[in-house]
């Protein structure tokens, strides 16, 4: 019992000076930090599409139509749809992935099936263009493919500038500056690319401009 | 009836003593006890020096042995204000359209105010939820911050000296501290921190 006596007292007299410790007078300093960070975005702002008409009573009985959007707003009277070349927005609503996808559909010859990718990029730190990706044929596709890449032209404009594959290599992009990626397609006279397909993939990769390596 | 007269004569002796007691003569001495605290005080000291005065600085990738540089082609990209409140008790931070590796080099100085010393005990980090995350008590620590909750962290803070220093009135310290934005930081996100430095009474200063 009076060992029990005793160790009760000793438990009061520590925590007693705890609480003394802990009563100390303080003072306090702060300094609120706020860090507002920027973006990289390079965001699809437009798409142009081809279509291409059978309409009786005209040259050639045939009516070509280039323009912007995914539909023509003003397809011919009287016309026939045979063939396009459509490109279309697929990025998700929140602008977290920016997609396009271009469908050539039922190409003949000697006609030019266009498509332009409008690309602004929206960021507000610089960003370089650190790679560009074509996975072509897609893996898989069917054994009746053709190399359409032998058919397809490309243009790539920088704020109207001409680039080519070299240059756009670390290309700096800055706040609304605009790619243009014109892509056209132009078969020739071959009977051996009839009903033929072709699928695949090109990737344009940004990195922030202070972290980019040749 | 003898007995009953003789304790009755006890009684009235001893009351009569008691009487005697309460009549005596007295004088008082009187003590007055005034206590005048003394005030424990100190406070931010400007000018405040930053190291992003143009050209952004860059650090990669870590704070601990990362190298300093100024951002490629000497762009001024971000920008950190740093406004000292009312009071000079509270320093505002801001860093603007910050990007991963975007650092900086901050001093500053603290003040001493107070009537008696004050010793700076230690530094804690809160989150931006006001949650405390990290408590400094020494020299050169490096504190991860993961401001968004998301499992990365998105901020680096080094933190240098001048704990354990005392500061009588008028006593002024040099400090400063480095700031490093990391690859996991959201884009066009508010990251709020905060860093509360803490004093106190040089005779209870324990030890680290």
């Amino acid at each position: 019992m009076k060992r029990l006596g005793l160790l009760f007292l000793v438990l009061v007299i520590a925590l007693g000076g705890i609480g003394a410790a802990f009563a100390a007078w303080t003072d306090t300093l702060t300094i609120t930090g706020t860090v507002n960070t920027g973006s990289l975005d390079l965001d699809v702002t437009g798409v142009s599409s081809t279509f291409v008409y059978k309409v009786i009573g005209v040259p050639d009985e045939l009516v070509r139509h280039y323009g912007p959007g995914s539909t023509d707003p003003n397809p011919p009277a009287g016309g026939t749809l045979i063939a396009s070349a459509i490109a279309t927005d697929t990025s998700n609503p929140t602008g977290d992935v920016d997609s396009v996808n271009f469908a050539f559909d039922n190409l003949f010859p000697c006609i030019a099936f266009t498509v332009d990718a409008k690309f602004t990029y929206t960021g507000t730190i610089p960003a370089r263009i650190q790679s560009i990706g074509l996975v072509y044929p897609t893996p898989g596709q069917p054994a009746n493919t053709i190399d359409i890449d032998k058919y397809l032209t490309y243009s790539v404009t920088v704020n109207n500038v001409t680039q080519t594959p070299a240059q756009l290599a670390g290309l700096q992009l800055h706040g609304q500056e605009v790619i243009m990626l014109v892509v056209t397609c132009h078969l020739p006279q071959d009977n051996d690319l009839m009903s033929k397909s072709a699928t695949g993939t090109a990737t344009i990769q940004l990195i922030q401009w202070n972290e980019y390596k040749p | 009836m003898g007995k009953v007269g003789l304790l009755f004569l006890v009684l009235v002796l001893a009351l009569a003593s008691v009487g005697v007691a309460f009549a005596a003569w007295t004088d008082t001495i009187t003590i007055s006890g005034s206590v005048t605290t003394g005030e424990l005080d100190w406070e931010f000291m400007g000018p405040i020096i930053q190291a992003d005065t143009g050209p952004d600085q860059n650090c990669f990738w870590r704070l601990e042995d990362g190298t300093w540089g100024t951002a490629p082609e000497g762009k001024d990209v971000g920008s950190t204000i740093l406004t000292i409140g009312a009071g000079n008790k509270t320093i505002g931070l801001t860093i603007n359209n910050a990007y991963p590796y975007y650092g900086n080099h901050i001093a500053l100085k603290l003040h001493g105010l107070g009537t008696i010393p004050l010793k700076f005990w230690k530094l804690n980090f809160y989150d931006s939820n006001g949650d405390l995350v990290f408590t400094a008590y020494e020299p050169d620590e490096y504190v991860y911050l993961d401001l968004d909750e998301d499992g990365y962290n998105d901020v680096e803070v080094w933190y240098g000296d001048s704990f354990g220093d005392q500061f009588h009135y008028c006593t002024k310290r040099d400090v400063s501290f480095e700031i490093l934005v990391l690859q996991p930081a959201p884009q066009n996100a508010s990251l709020t921190f905060t860093m509360e430095f803490v004093g106190i009474q040089w005779n209870e200063y324990p030890l680290p």
